[in-house]
């Protein structure tokens, strides 16, 4: 028997949830008035502002249909992702990567999109393919090229030579100039009788365990493939790939002209921040990160293509793309949208104001004389790049689960303790053990 | 007996525990007055000469401002709804008498137990059904009813009050809400004002759930847009912590100046 008190009690809590499904319903997804409501996802803070333009610029051409913009922080947005996805509240249009695509598009997130690839750089149209469809409107790449401190060079009177080349076995162009910039406290090079690599104080390189910017260019660029296809298997740890391996920890541990690998292992390594510190003389990044490197360095950089390797060059282009939500409330408005934002006006709007290169080809110039004006800051280098052999992370079901464990395996070889052929054949095991 | 040894030992452990208390606070600030220049060419310790207040400026000139004011909005709902509802139900535990009143307050407070990490989910999935997500109410919703942690604050008050004022009041023909808003309420500030101060901070810093809950700029709380400043690929730290020396202003001032109903519940509760 119910106590009045409690009766009372329980039709208060019946009326706040009527309250709350009410106030709820009004939500953003609606359509009053015949205007549709798109919800368009990214991550980035600083492309947000560009793409209040183009959303402007899209708005005014579709009025039936308002964007509203969200931002996430990049941490937790597949997080976010994935929780919405299960709930069916992702939004309609969203940013999506290579690696984190396969999840995404196995599980039937993700609606077809109408592409002409070939408008678009290859790398990013064949990373968003799923058994012969494309699962995103190609948005923009970034490129690994090779920064170096113009300062450090001209201090040590070094010329950047025209091409860098390595080998596995230590000859070419690349070494010998990191070898040169390589300095310890008594001014002495690698290679001298009495250099001391406790106490170097400048190094040539950096070299350490970050795929996207090291060893899997390594690997690719000695003829090595990190998979066999898309959505296959782990295979880095053939032949080519290990030797490539090797190369990248002889840099470190054997030649010593990249700092011990305890300071810059990840998640604490701090790679990035020696050379913004001016300790190193080259380091291999993606262009996405000179708006974090160019404006905090106290000396001039430069970019140039990365070192070409026994089988040519072969650098990481990480593309992106605009994903459209297979349980959009609006899948008409939302391809729309994604259709429109592949076209030239926005692409060229994003490259002309420096935020990246365009997936559109023929638009690159827009973001080299962006970086050119602003910063005087000659980035052409990365456009060559990606007109030669480029190549995607690993596309394939597993990876952002095994991305941990791989940088914790690559820790130990970075560390001597274990052989690239040990942490290669561990890796490439465990790896595929995700993959479905 | 203190010899001037021990004395010395024991400042120096606290100096040592000081240090390393306020060592990041001091980090923030640093970091927050240099352009980006100085904190790669200056040791994160030492200040960055001249310094500078562009990251300020940068980050009050965008959205941060309404995002600031969204959590002031969080925040005061919160406590005020807090304070409503714990003491009501602190009141009804403490002081009336019903069956299974204990057993229904024990399995409250049991909830404490429960990681909040852990009802993330569930209480996700409880907000889409009601359609309440990325919505006011979806942020304010669970916890706006008052915490198993305050009404324990509040219940272990009102039973350390005698009971003897209470009846007192009976004789004179009070009423339960007469004699909670007359007699004890009067008695409680104390214990309000610990309870306030617990909810303003917790509040203020709340991140999982708001970050969980919501994801448009109308909602958006500062915990949640300064993880936002962190892109992919790097990080402009200045920035990020001009946003957070603007987001820990307040809470150092409230701790300054409420240090001791700070301690106090700790003492009252035996929590932290």
């Amino acid at each position: 028997m119910l106590t009045p008190r409690i009766r009372w009690a329980a039709s208060l809590a019946g009326a706040a949830v009527l309250t709350l499904t009410a106030c709820g319903s009004g939500g953003s997804d609606s359509a009053s008035g015949g205007k549709v409501t798109l919800t368009y996802r990214l991550w980035d803070e600083q492309q947000k502002a560009g793409y209040e333009k183009v959303m402007a610029a899209f708005e005014k051409a579709n009025p039936s249909i308002d964007v509203k913009i969200e931002l996430l922080p990049y941490d937790q947005y597949w997080t976010k992702l994935t929780a919405d996805a299960v709930a069916g509240t992702a939004p309609d249009v969203f940013w999506m990567t290579p690696t984190q695509f396969p999840e995404y598009v196995t599980k039937g997130v993700l609606s077809p999109v109408q592409v002409d690839t070939a408008k678009y750089h290859k790398t990013v149209a064949e990373a968003f393919a799923y058994q012969g469809k494309q699962y995103g409107m190609p948005k923009d790449w970034g490129i690994v090229g090779l920064l170096y401190n113009k300062d450090l060079f001209k201090k040590a009177g070094v010329e950047m030579p025209d091409t860098l080349t390595w080998k596995p076995d230590g000859s070419g162009t690349f070494l010998e100039t990191a070898r040169k910039l390589t300095a310890d406290e008594a001014g002495k090079h690698p290679g001298d009788p009495g250099f001391d690599p406790a106490k170097v104080k400048t190094y040539g390189f950096l070299s350490w365990n970050h795929y996207q910017t090291q060893w899997m260019n390594w690997v690719s660029s000695n003829g090595g493939k990190l998979l066999d296809q898309p959505f296959g298997k782990y295979t880095f740890n053939d032949d080519a790939g290990v030797q490539a391996l090797q190369f990248g920890v002889d840099l470190v541990n054997k030649h010593h002209v990249s700092p011990p690998a305890t300071r810059t292992n990840p998640p604490t390594g701090k790679a990035t921040d020696m050379f913004k510190a001016g300790e190193v003389a080259m380091f291999p990044a993606n262009n996405a990160l000179l708006p974090f490197v160019v404006p905090d360095a106290a000396f001039e950089v430069g970019v140039v293509p990365m070192p070409e390797g026994p089988a040519g060059r072969a650098v990481n282009l990480n593309g992106l793309a605009e994903a459209v939500y297979a349980k959009s409330k609006h899948p008409e408005q939302a391809q729309k949208l994604a259709a429109y934002l592949g076209t030239e006006e926005p692409q060229k709007l994003m490259a002309d104001e420096g935020y990246a290169f365009p997936a559109l080809n023929g638009l690159a110039q827009g973001y080299v004389d962006h970086w050119a004006k602003t910063a005087k800051l000659d980035v052409s280098a990365f456009v060559k790049e990606a007109e030669g052999t480029t190549f995607p992370l690993p596309v394939t079901t597993g990876f952002t689960g095994f991305e941990t464990k791989l940088n914790q395996i690559f820790n130990e070889m970075y560390l001597g303790r274990l052989t690239p052929k040990q942490a290669a054949d561990q890796a490439v095991t465990e790896g595929n053990a995700t993959v479905r | 007996m203190t010899t001037p040894l021990k004395r010395m030992a024991l400042y120096a452990a606290l100096a040592a525990g000081a240090f390393v208390s306020v060592f990041p606070y001091l980090l923030v600030v640093l970091t927050a007055l240099k352009t980006r220049r100085q904190l790669s060419t200056t040791e994160p310790w030492l200040p960055g000469l001249p310094p500078t207040t562009a990251n300020l400026a940068e980050i009050l000139g965008g959205d941060f401002p309404r995002f600031l004011a969204n959590t002031v909005v969080m925040t005061v709902l919160l406590t005020l709804g807090q304070l409503v509802f714990t003491t009501f139900a602190a009141y009804a535990f403490a002081r009336l008498r019903f069956r299974g009143r204990d057993v229904l307050f024990w399995l409250y407070v049991a909830t404490m137990m429960v990681p909040s990490a852990v009802t993330v989910i569930p209480l996700f999935l409880i907000m889409r059904e009601l359609e309440a997500v990325n919505t006011w109410y979806g942020l304010l919703a669970p916890y706006i009813l008052g915490t198993p942690y305050g009404i324990f604050l509040m219940r272990q008050f009102f039973k350390s009050l005698p009971g003897g004022l209470e009846e007192a009041a009976r004789i004179d023909g009070a009423g339960p809400l007469t004699v909670l808003f007359r007699i004890l309420l009067p008695l409680c500030r104390p214990a309000i004002g610990t309870l306030a101060i617990i909810t303003v901070i917790s509040s203020w810093n709340s991140f999982l759930w708001p970050l969980i809950i919501t994801s448009g700029d109308e909602t958006k709380v500062v915990t949640v847009a300064i993880s936002a400043l962190k892109v992919g690929i790097g990080v402009d730290r200045g920035l990020m912590m001009a946003g957070g020396l603007i987001a820990l202003a307040p809470m150092v001032a409230i701790f300054i100046f409420f240090q001791k109903y700070i301690v106090r519940s700790v003492v009252l509760t035996g929590l932290k």
